[in-house]
């Protein structure tokens, strides 16, 4: 497949250490040839995305050399990795909310009318140009904050693109895409290879990687574990060396017992922030005992819906009633105080307070409770006996509690919010993308601890854009497309991807009559 | 037991690092001093002598320090509570004149028997403090709009109120100046040693910062007041009460600055005597970064800060250098203390060396 083994991206002996102490990349050599697309693997924590963020300029190295077609370059800024012609798709955006989609596209190359204003209508038609060339369908016109996660992830991919990227690194590219965006991905990925463009891909999921990449850096503990060609390996070979065990890929667990209702959704409607419906009259219920997982591709209501049950936005109109109870005109604490716990999509932003400690951002609910204060101080030394317990029991790595939260992998902040949030045992629970961007090890044990959960009777509602994650948790399975449910599937462990797939992109659609069965009431 | 003790040594370089730094900034303020004596005055060796030793040299002096700091520590306190829920309200200026205000009408209208007296003064100082906040506390949590700009406007308004208030409403014509009456002598807060002025207003400040330190580090309230000035967002969705947290600790903010006023005004001196703010809710942003936003080191900024001030005053009467000096100190030190990312590349090079060492150890203990 490869034509020429010609070396266009060498790193040779990269050090970083950050300013916590945590070692990230520890004398690190990777290489890259050119027109291949060239796997990085490894859990989150592994030094991955640090070694890609020092390539993009974004980190700066403590020691080591980067070579670009075998030239010693000094990579200081995202600037001058884009001049050299790599281009970057992060993880976590890079966009301004505010913007349309076409100012985002052309942010810092605006096409200018004689020189000085902006021509916006050139860079409408430019975007929509490049929308096409790549097959990544996007309305140039909208706010990038009315975009699903799915569509701003397409509009970093094209920007990537658009400034004349030759090495484009995807920091876990197919994490927000469904199976049928992902299969367009990556048949477009394979042109890139064709005309020459050297792709390094990030990913946790190995049968990606069998699928289209030729070679595979697997790493570990900011160490290197191993280079190889990926027909040489196997699925199990590359799981050992990447997590030094082999990765259990399903889930044990029992049929489901539910018994009374927990959550009971009737004729919700709810709106975006422009007033537009996002969810469109429905109705379902949950009980307790069993896992709901709800199918779909980003933008077709979820969110709107988990904002409305976990009290962040007033804007609907029905009943949604938590325990019995009747969540109208209540704010988040009094929804919590019902029984409700929430693990949010957008774990930066909502699911913890990035400067404050690890210690800080695993009380901040059982801090409000009788148990852990005193009259007038709270009770520090049970604080800390609980802070302790936690940590043990989500293996949460880091040095001590004070930590800054920051400091932690991906896959370690979503442990911290995962552990929050299931140690009340409420009796609901709505888990929303609970593993996206998180390590396979990581992942396990947040799924475990999810039917834990539920096999201790608490309701779960996931809402979830891993189809593997939804069929392999779920006990039944609602696909939510247009704002409105679709199908729902009562065992979901007899529904192939391809089936759920079809509901999701709106191909086919179950009679209201099966629907109806998910009103348990 | 020994794992733990490696793994605090690459954590250690910050706190060192951190003192440092403190030391480095200290010793450039005092360099600049230095620099700007010797360049405007005839006899700048005498002169520098009387600036950086003279607080030393009498206890009157070294008294003066404290008497300095007293009204900084209020004010700081007030802003530093204010600012760990990521609110930068300067409202305690006006709050602490108009505290003084409300003390100084109890004080010379209202006879009470000894310390009830001294304590009605300070309570009403407090409500007058927290009434100053009311206005950019509300329009932020209802409107969103910035305390900042709020509470400058509200100063102007605060300011003028009580300086009209005393020149027209209880203006002792007979004083020669524009003051108050007399205070009445049960409502003066006792000074605590013979020589000097240092008032027991001092030893409230210590207390207050105490009890501000524990309530923002180890008390409920405390910790949704931090969440709320770390992450909006987190605290919203964690169940707090972002809008009541946001209203309160400026109201708690702003009375602590009211009861510095009171302080200030019963125990130095006699009657209300301004014909202008004092300056101290301004000053207290200087204070406040000095102490790195810890409740804890606000008495030890506030000190340093009295030291640097004392130092002028003596300047200013003894050599031929004016104390406006001390404006330009301070602002030296405001934007040495800001410019967090000093001495960076320094600290990383540190980091790197102790994590070099903590492997080495780790490896040896292995084998």
């Amino acid at each position: 497949m490869i034509q020429e083994m010609q070396e266009i991206v060498k790193m040779h002996g990269i050090k970083k250490v950050y300013s916590n102490g945590v070692i990230a990349c520890n004398e690190v050599d990777f290489s890259a040839y050119l027109g291949e697309i060239h796997a990085v693997m490894g859990e989150n924590g592994a030094g991955k995305t640090t070694l890609m963020k020092i390539l993009f300029g974004m980190e700066k190295p403590d020691s080591g050399e980067i070579y670009i077609k075998g030239e010693k370059t000094v990579i200081s800024s995202p600037q001058s990795a884009i001049k050299n012609g790599i281009g970057m798709v992060h993880q976590h955006f890079m966009l301004v909310p505010s913007l349309t989609v076409a100012e985002n596209m052309m942010l810092g190359m605006e096409p200018r009318k004689k020189g000085i204003m902006v021509n916006y209508s050139m860079a409408k038609k430019l975007t929509e140009e490049a929308c096409k060339k790549y097959n990544l369908h996007l309305n140039p016109s909208e706010k990038v904050f009315n975009l699903s996660v799915g569509s701003r992830q397409k509009l970093e991919i094209l920007k990537a693109l658009v400034r004349g990227a030759k090495i484009l690194i995807l920091d876990e590219p197919t994490a927000v895409l469904t199976p049928q965006e992902t299969a367009e991905l990556f048949i477009e990925l394979k042109k890139f290879r064709e005309i020459g463009i050297t792709i390094i891909f990030i990913s946790h999921k190995i049968h990606e990687i069998k699928e289209i990449c030729d070679r595979i850096t697997i790493m570990r503990n900011g160490r290197v574990m191993g280079v190889h060609n990926v027909s040489d390996v196997t699925e199990q070979q590359i799981s050992k060396l990447m997590v030094g065990r082999d990765a259990i890929l399903s889930i044990c667990k029992s049929k489901c017992k539910p018994t009374e209702v927990v959550l009971d959704i009737k004729d919700l409607i709810c709106y975006k922030n422009d007033g537009k419906v996002a969810v469109d009259r429905i109705s379902f219920s949950l009980r307790r005992g069993e896992i709901l997982g709800i199918a779909g591709i980003e933008g077709n209501g979820q969110q709107q819906l988990v904002e409305v049950l976990t009290g962040l936005s007033s804007k609907y109109s029905g009943n949604v009633k938590i325990c019995g109870n009747n969540i109208k005109n209540k704010d988040v604490h009094k929804i919590r105080n019902l029984g409700m716990s929430h693990i949010p999509q957008d774990r930066m932003s909502f699911g913890v307070a990035l400067k404050a400690s690890i210690s800080d951002n695993l009380i901040s609910e059982i801090v409000q409770t009788k148990e852990f204060n005193g009259r007038i101080l709270m009770r520090i030394k049970k604080i800390k006996e609980y802070v302790n317990t936690a940590i043990d029991n989500f293996k949460i790595k880091c040095t001590m509690m004070k930590q800054p939260v920051s400091t932690l992998s991906g896959g370690n902040i979503q442990k911290v919010v995962v552990s929050r949030e299931l140690s009340l045992a409420t009796p609901l629970v709505i888990a929303d993308q609970p593993t996206r961007g998180v390590d396979v090890g990581a992942s396990e044990l947040i799924r475990n601890k999810l039917v834990e959960m539920r096999d201790n009777g608490s309701g779960i509602l996931l809402v979830s854009a891993d189809l593997n994650e939804v069929i392999e948790l779920s006990d039944s399975i609602v696909v939510m497309y247009g704002g409105k449910i679709v199908a729902f599937i009562e065992d979901g462990s007899y529904v192939s991807e391809e089936q759920l797939g079809e509901y999701m992109l709106g191909l086919a659609s179950q009679s209201e009559e099966i629907i109806r069965g998910v009103m348990h009431v | 037991m020994f794992k733990r003790f490696l793994k605090i040594r690459s954590n250690n370089v910050n706190i060192v690092f951190e003192l440092i730094k403190m030391l480095i900034v200290i010793f450039i303020v005092v360099g600049i001093a230095a620099i700007i004596v010797i360049v405007t005055s005839k006899q700048p060796i005498q002169s520098l002598l009387s600036f950086f030793i003279g607080p030393f040299t009498t206890a009157r002096r070294f008294s003066e320090i404290f008497e300095a700091a007293t009204p900084l520590m209020f004010t700081g306190l007030g802003l530093v509570v204010m600012l760990r829920a990521n609110l930068f309200n300067l409202a305690g200026e006006g709050a602490f004149f108009l505290g003084a205000l409300g003390a100084t009408i109890v004080a010379v209208y209202f006879p009470m028997p000894g310390i009830i007296h001294i304590i009605a003064c300070l309570v009403t100082a407090i409500v007058c403090g927290a009434f100053a906040a009311l206005i950019p506390a509300i329009f932020k949590v209802k409107w969103g709009t910035s305390e900042l700009v709020t509470s400058l406007m509200m100063n102007y308004i605060l300011i003028y109120f009580v300086i009209w208030v005393i020149g027209y409403v209880i203006r002792d014509y007979s004083a020669g100046f524009i003051a108050s009456q007399e205070f009445l002598p049960t409502a003066i807060i006792p000074t605590l040693f013979s020589t000097g002025k240092l008032h027991a207003g001092f030893i409230i400040a210590l207390i207050a910062a105490a009890i501000m330190s524990v309530f923002i580090f180890y008390t409920r309230a405390g910790y949704n007041v931090r969440m709320t000035g770390e992450n909006l967002n987190f605290a919203k969705y964690s169940g707090i009460n972002t809008a009541k947290v946001i209203l309160f600790v400026q109201v708690l903010g702003c009375a602590i600055a009211g009861l510095g006023g009171a302080v200030e005004v019963l125990g130095r001196y006699d009657r209300f005597r301004w014909g202008a703010s004092p300056g101290y809710g301004y000053t207290a942003v200087a204070v406040s970064m000095l102490a790195r936003k810890s409740p804890k080191l606000i008495p030890a900024a506030a000190i340093f800060y009295g030291y640097l001030e004392c130092g002028a005053e003596i300047l200013g009467r003894e050599s031929d250098v004016t104390p406006e000096v001390i404006q330009v100190i301070q602002a030296v030190v405001v934007i040495l203390i800001a410019a967090e990312a000093l001495f960076f590349n320094w600290r990383q090079r540190m980091i790197v060396k102790a994590t070099a060492n903590d492997t080495q150890v780790a490896r040896s203990e292995k084998l």
